[in-house]
């Protein structure tokens, strides 16, 4: 790309919120990102602590002890969490990014109606399926105690 | 009917200062707008108060600031459609400030032309005019409603955090060509286009669809422009055209000839 | 064009995660209701439940497939957010090689430890 002296000035992460004046999709995204960036951290501690199963059942049933805690498990239930939303947000965005579900190109009329609108089913029915794991996760978590 | 005041609360800037926050009480009837509200700060109470406008009516593209938050354009944004008391003006953000409300549009532009936003012509040059199906037309009329405001640019969360990202004026004038049946550029397009800091970026946040001034809808764009990326890649592009020659057809009989030239070519 | 062929295979990747990671979860945290339902179940993080998945081949691949897939698509997903904060082609191509170094040694770690256990308890 021809990059010119005068740059783009960022306005920042915090325009990531948009002073609370993004839409519905904006907030997805923030969320998006954040909800990748904290499996990817758990995914990084989860390779270590998974590989002292290697070392025997003593050294194994030891740690698994240490991590019956309820601290842990909400913890855990947290990455669940963000596995249910990245999992099936990151699914409407593969739909999404191939062109399916926005609707074809087409003669903007006021007041214009584009690909926001086209999509919001898919975006509210993903949601849905999000609060659905979300909820099984947590009932599973709160009420059978696993 | 009588006017009301409302407050516009300026963020001023002068190069080399700290930017601050300026009020303005402005007489506002119905039908005002926010460009006419800063017209009339200028002529009444402040003639230091910088901003950019040209045609008054949505089709120059001058005018983008932020106003209450929001991108768009002051001379399509009615005062009292937005708020009865205050409102408050920001230079577009994501972009350097020259003063006040004026932003530099030179890096937007920039990118716009780093994906060469015009026809690149191909198999189909000479001296045949280059016809085009309603169909192919459709293809990308919408997306070349773009007045290039800028409002997509500061609304775009990713150019928050990235300032080389191409952002969704230039991808959707990629496209726009892309699309075009006249065009062949599609090849020397993709190389920018497969840069670091372009599609891969853009997770359908849809904030430039949200305030487009025009209905362009860019995040549709750019999802239709990752398509045809994805597809390139596997080998299943087509391209738009080609153009559709068929047959030039008899002239009617009952259509009378066109007069003279009244200026007798050289 | 590379950038694209990358992106695009994160695309691919996370939707073969989505099918790995579903399952993978279910066991894991909705082993409640998985124990309700299924006459012999084990539970999922004990030494039995352990020795049970670790040993059956199918899944200590699908184990494997779903550690390179989820270290991809996590460090690319890393990488392109890191580079969008730091400016500048040389930091740029530092963050991207930290990013691959740490995905390959992740890698190595896991997948000795998965297909090791399958050896030792197999």
């Amino acid at each position: 790309m021809a990059v010119s002296e005068k740059t783009m000035r960022p306005s920042g992460i915090l325009r990531w919120l948009g002073g609370g004046r993004r839409g519905l999709e904006g907030y997805l995204y923030v969320i998006h990102r954040i909800s990748g960036l904290a499996l990817l951290m758990f995914l990084m501690m989860h390779v270590f602590f998974t590989g002292v199963r290697l070392l025997g059942e003593e050294a194994w049933s030891g740690l698994m002890e240490m991590a019956n805690n309820p601290v842990l498990h909400f913890l855990e239930y947290l990455v669940y969490v963000a596995f249910a939303f990245h999992a099936v947000n990151g699914l409407r965005l593969i739909i999404i990014e191939l062109a399916f579900g926005i609707g074809p190109p087409d003669e903007p009329v006021y007041p214009y109606k584009g690909s926001i609108h086209k999509q919001r089913p898919l975006m509210l029915i993903a949601m849905v399926i999000v609060g659905i794991l979300i909820f099984a996760g947590g009932f599973d978590l709160v009420a059978m105690g696993h | 009917m009588t006017d009301q005041t409302v407050t516009f609360r300026v963020r001023r800037h002068q190069p080399g200062q700290e930017d601050a926050w300026q009020e303005y009480p402005v007489a506002v009837h119905p039908g005002m707008t926010v460009l006419d509200g800063l017209q009339q700060i200028k002529e009444q109470q402040d003639s230091s108060l910088a901003w950019r406008h040209s045609c008054r009516m949505g089709i120059c593209g001058s005018c983008g600031m932020v106003i209450n938050g929001q991108p768009g354009l002051a001379c399509n944004t009615q005062v009292l459609d937005i708020s009865d008391r205050r409102i408050s003006l920001e230079p577009l953000s994501n972009f350097p400030v020259a003063r006040d409300l004026v932003p530099d549009l030179e890096p937007m532009f920039d990118k716009h032309r780093s994906i060469k936003p015009f026809l690149i012509a191909g198999q189909q040059d000479g001296d045949e005019p280059l016809r085009q199906s309603p169909r192919q037309l459709t293809d990308y009329l919408q997306f070349s409603y773009c007045i290039k405001c800028g409002a997509c640019m500061a609304a775009c969360p990713t150019l928050a955090s990235d300032a080389d990202f191409l952002g969704p004026m230039p991808l959707t004038a990629a496209h726009r060509y892309n699309r075009d049946s006249r065009d062949d550029g599609f090849d020397q397009r993709k190389q920018s286009l497969g840069d670091h800091h372009s599609i891969s970026h853009c997770h359908y946040a849809a904030e430039c669809s949200k305030v487009c001034p025009k209905g362009v809808d860019p995040a549709k764009a750019i999802q239709y422009l990752k398509r045809d990326l994805v597809l390139d890649l596997v080998g299943l592009r087509r391209r738009p055209g080609p153009v559709p020659q068929g047959s030039p057809g008899t002239p009617r009989d009952d259509i009378p000839k066109a007069p003279e030239f009244t200026v007798k070519k050289p | 064009m590379r950038e694209t062929k990358y992106w695009a295979l994160n695309l691919l990747a996370g939707l073969l995660i989505l099918v790995l990671l579903a399952q993978h979860m279910a066991v894991m945290q909705l082993d409640g209701w998985l124990e309700k339902w299924l006459a012999d179940w084990i539970p999922p993080l004990s030494w039995p439940g352990l020795v049970e998945r670790g040993t059956n081949l199918i899944q200590m691949v699908s184990y494997v497939l779903l550690l390179g897939l989820g270290l991809f698509h996590g460090f690319y997903g890393l990488n392109k957010i890191l580079a969008e904060f730091i400016q500048g082609d040389q930091k740029r191509r530092i963050i991207r090689l930290g990013c691959t170094v740490m995905g390959i040694l992740l890698f190595v770690v896991g997948t000795t430890v998965t297909v090791g256990f399958y050896l030792v308890n197999g």
